[in-house]
């Protein structure tokens, strides 16, 4: 005879011990209040951000979850942010081999491109400071689902947001559309250079 | 190809901040004597890239310590582990895109670590040559004679037969990681005259499609019945039990038994062992390859991410 | 973390699949220029080395001048090199050797006894006893 076991689990609001399971409630719930999967409010700066580049809104709401929401029950952006960090560092290497071309003697070049820039100089563009600022003036600080780190990793968390746009953008409509969305989005509209300007100074 | 980058002006505004961070050294290698070099010539259409001129080439097979004095591959080379990590990213991300970001890292770096790297630099016939200076000269040789070999200076020095000195430092690098590097600044060569696309195409015929790793082996699972069962609840399915299907000689000193895990209706996985708990957890690891393994048609799954437990 | 990845240790390289890089890369000519034994040799090396260079670009073509019989050496990426010596071989059977020499995969000759080997697994699986019908089970 075959059985299923089954366990009766009994939660109580009021008291959090270890070992006792939480209600939904109280962990399905953003640091901002906002219960997942969030209000029709909760996508639209998002959307915004998104600009003409058209995503499902599960996909966007999975963008804007982090791996430390709800224990990972819900989709989270892990994988997202992981090929759009990639994609972003290509776009910004690829950038720079073709602005400094007049940095080097044109017999020292690659097909009138420059590859010898230092990795340090191009990686600020992309790093973790400048793609959080511009998720903060995005307006999409607080329609994100995450646990309160003990540490602070905001940043890191934020900047996983935006890597995940554009990995999003990269797995839904391809290569191209996402290079266009770097260019038209993160550079004009979110103006990512004037954000990373300050920090080329300091380390120039 | 793309468009002129037009937002990225920004960045030839900063040239003065590029030129600060331009590292380069040595003279540049001219095409015409590049060109009559036999190697170099072998090896474009040996890979089929006539296309690329034989400077680039010659430029690809000079490693940061080679003691020629030309200009070396640093730069390519960087460029190159760039656009490999991308596009074989990219590449398993969407043949399995339930596998695990860390297994995902790990299977990337099976394709383009430099030992991984340095076996195909072997398979295209690169041929290296870690002369110092003074060796080339005392054999009557310039420093074009070396161009076409790959050239670098080996950690790895023998004083006298039997004896080896191990140096270290930025000078100095192993065979692997000289071979490993080269590989990636020919696919930087390549992106340079063939633009992306045609390089995506080069890195899948020549770096990820000739490598067969077996993924069954690529994971190890710490807890996988209870992994089973979170992935279960999470995904809306009914808890999976375990079963017994077949089963011989459990009084004997070689048991077999061969169990399977179903969710509801549904057989999840199968497995055997010698025990009846072995087999119930072969059958569960059973059943989560066949869900992290999985492989759409479609290049557009996005995943929800693996099981937290 | 439940699943943790772990290092493969016997991943394959297979050339030809996506694409096939020639395992010839290197062949060297010796011949004397004063033996008899090199005559076929030198008027092959005289009359057609030219043709026979170019029309295998990518396999780098050295001329050796040594005393002693003529020989044909090919390397190949294996790490493997192949000699063959053509004393006394007129022009036509030193081509038959040089061509041996470039079709050569560099791996050691020997008899396959099955018509496919292959790294991947078979499609068919091993046969159980465990998986056939129950009253045909063997019974202990």
């Amino acid at each position: 005879m075959a059985y299923i076991q089954t366990r009766h689990v009994s939660s109580l609001a009021a008291v959090t011990a270890k070992g006792l399971r939480k209600l939904p409630e109280q962990y399905m719930r953003s640091v901002a209040g906002v219960m997942y999967p969030g209000e029709p409010t909760t996508l639209a700066p998002a959307k915004k951000f998104l600009g003409d580049f058209k995503l499902s809104d599960p996909l966007i709401l999975q963008c804007l979850v982090h791996k430390s929401f709800a224990h990972g029950k819900v989709p989270y952006n892990e994988k997202l942010a992981f090929i759009g960090s990639e994609l972003l560092r290509l776009e910004a290497a690829r950038a720079a081999a073709q602005a400094g071309n007049q940095a080097l003697p044109k017999e020292l070049t690659i097909n009138g491109q420059n590859f010898d820039i230092s990795s340090n100089a191009i990686e600020l563009l992309t790093s973790a400071q400048v793609l959080s600022k511009i998720c903060q003036n995005a307006g999409l600080d607080d329609t994100l689902f995450y646990k309160t780190p003990k540490r602070d990793l905001t940043s890191s968390i934020r900047a996983k947001t935006v890597n995940a746009f554009v990995g999003a953008v990269l797995l839904e409509s391809g290569s191209t559309a996402a290079f266009r969305f770097i260019d038209d989005r993160l550079m004009r509209e979110h103006n990512l250079f004037s954000i990373a300007e300050p920090l080329y100074r300091d380390s120039a | 190809m793309r468009r002129v980058l037009g937002p990225w002006q920004f960045l030839r505004k900063q040239s003065s901040y590029l030129e600060a961070h331009t590292r380069v050294r040595g003279r540049p290698i001219q095409l015409s004597i590049a060109e009559k070099v036999p190697r170099i010539r072998a090896l474009q259409h040996r890979l089929q890239l006539n296309d690329i001129p034989a400077d680039a080439l010659a430029r690809s097979l000079i490693d940061g310590t080679s003691t020629l004095d030309y200009v070396n591959n640093t730069g390519l080379s960087r460029f190159g582990r760039t656009l490999l990590s991308f596009y074989a990213l990219r590449h398993f991300m969407i043949k399995y895109p339930r596998l695990p970001s860390h297994v995902l890292k790990h299977l990337v770096h099976q394709y383009t670590s430099m030992p991984a790297l340095a076996e195909h630099a072997k398979l295209w016939g690169i041929q290296p040559d870690n002369r110092s200076s003074l060796g080339r000269y005392l054999s009557g040789e310039e420093d074009t004679d070396g161009l076409g070999f790959l050239s670098y200076s080996d950690k790895i020095q023998e004083v006298e037969p039997g004896i080896q000195k191990i140096q270290s430092g930025s000078a100095v690098t192993s065979l692997t990681d000289a071979m490993g590097g080269c590989v990636r600044a020919i696919v930087a060569s390549v992106y340079a005259h063939r633009g992306l696309e045609l390089v995506e195409q080069f890195v899948s015929q020549y770096i990820i499609e000739p490598r067969q790793v077996d993924l069954t082996q690529i994971m190890a699972f710490s807890k996988p019945t209870r992994e089973l069962s979170v992935l279960c609840a999470r995904e809306g399915m009914e808890p999976p039990v375990s079963r017994l299907l077949a089963e011989s000689g459990r009084f004997s000193s070689q048991a077999v038994f061969v169990a399977g895990v179903f969710s509801g209706d549904m057989k999840l996985g199968e497995g055997q062992g010698t025990s009846l708990n072995e087999a119930r957890t072969r059958a569960a690891v059973n059943a989560l390859q066949g869900w992290y393994l999985f492989s759409p048609k479609v290049s557009n799954y996005v995943d929800a991410g693996e099981v937290v437990i | 973390m439940p699943v943790k990845a772990i290092p493969v240790v016997g991943s394959v390289l297979r050339n030809g699949v996506g694409a096939f890089v020639h395992p010839c890369k290197r062949i060297t000519l010796r011949f004397c220029n004063w033996g008899g034994s090199s005559k076929g040799m030198r008027e092959l090396l005289r009359t057609q080395l030219k043709d026979i260079a170019a029309k295998d670009p990518k396999i780098e073509f050295n001329v050796l001048q040594e005393s002693g019989h003529p020989v044909i050496q090919g390397e190949y990426t294996n790490g493997v090199k192949k000699t063959i010596c053509v004393r006394n071989k007129n022009p036509t059977e030193i081509l038959e050797k040089l061509t041996f020499i470039k079709d050569c995969g560099g791996t050691k000759l020997k008899k396959y006894k099955r018509a496919v080997e292959s790294t991947n697994e078979s499609v068919r699986g091993v046969w159980s006893p465990f998986h056939v019908e129950k009253e045909y089970r063997f019974k202990i």
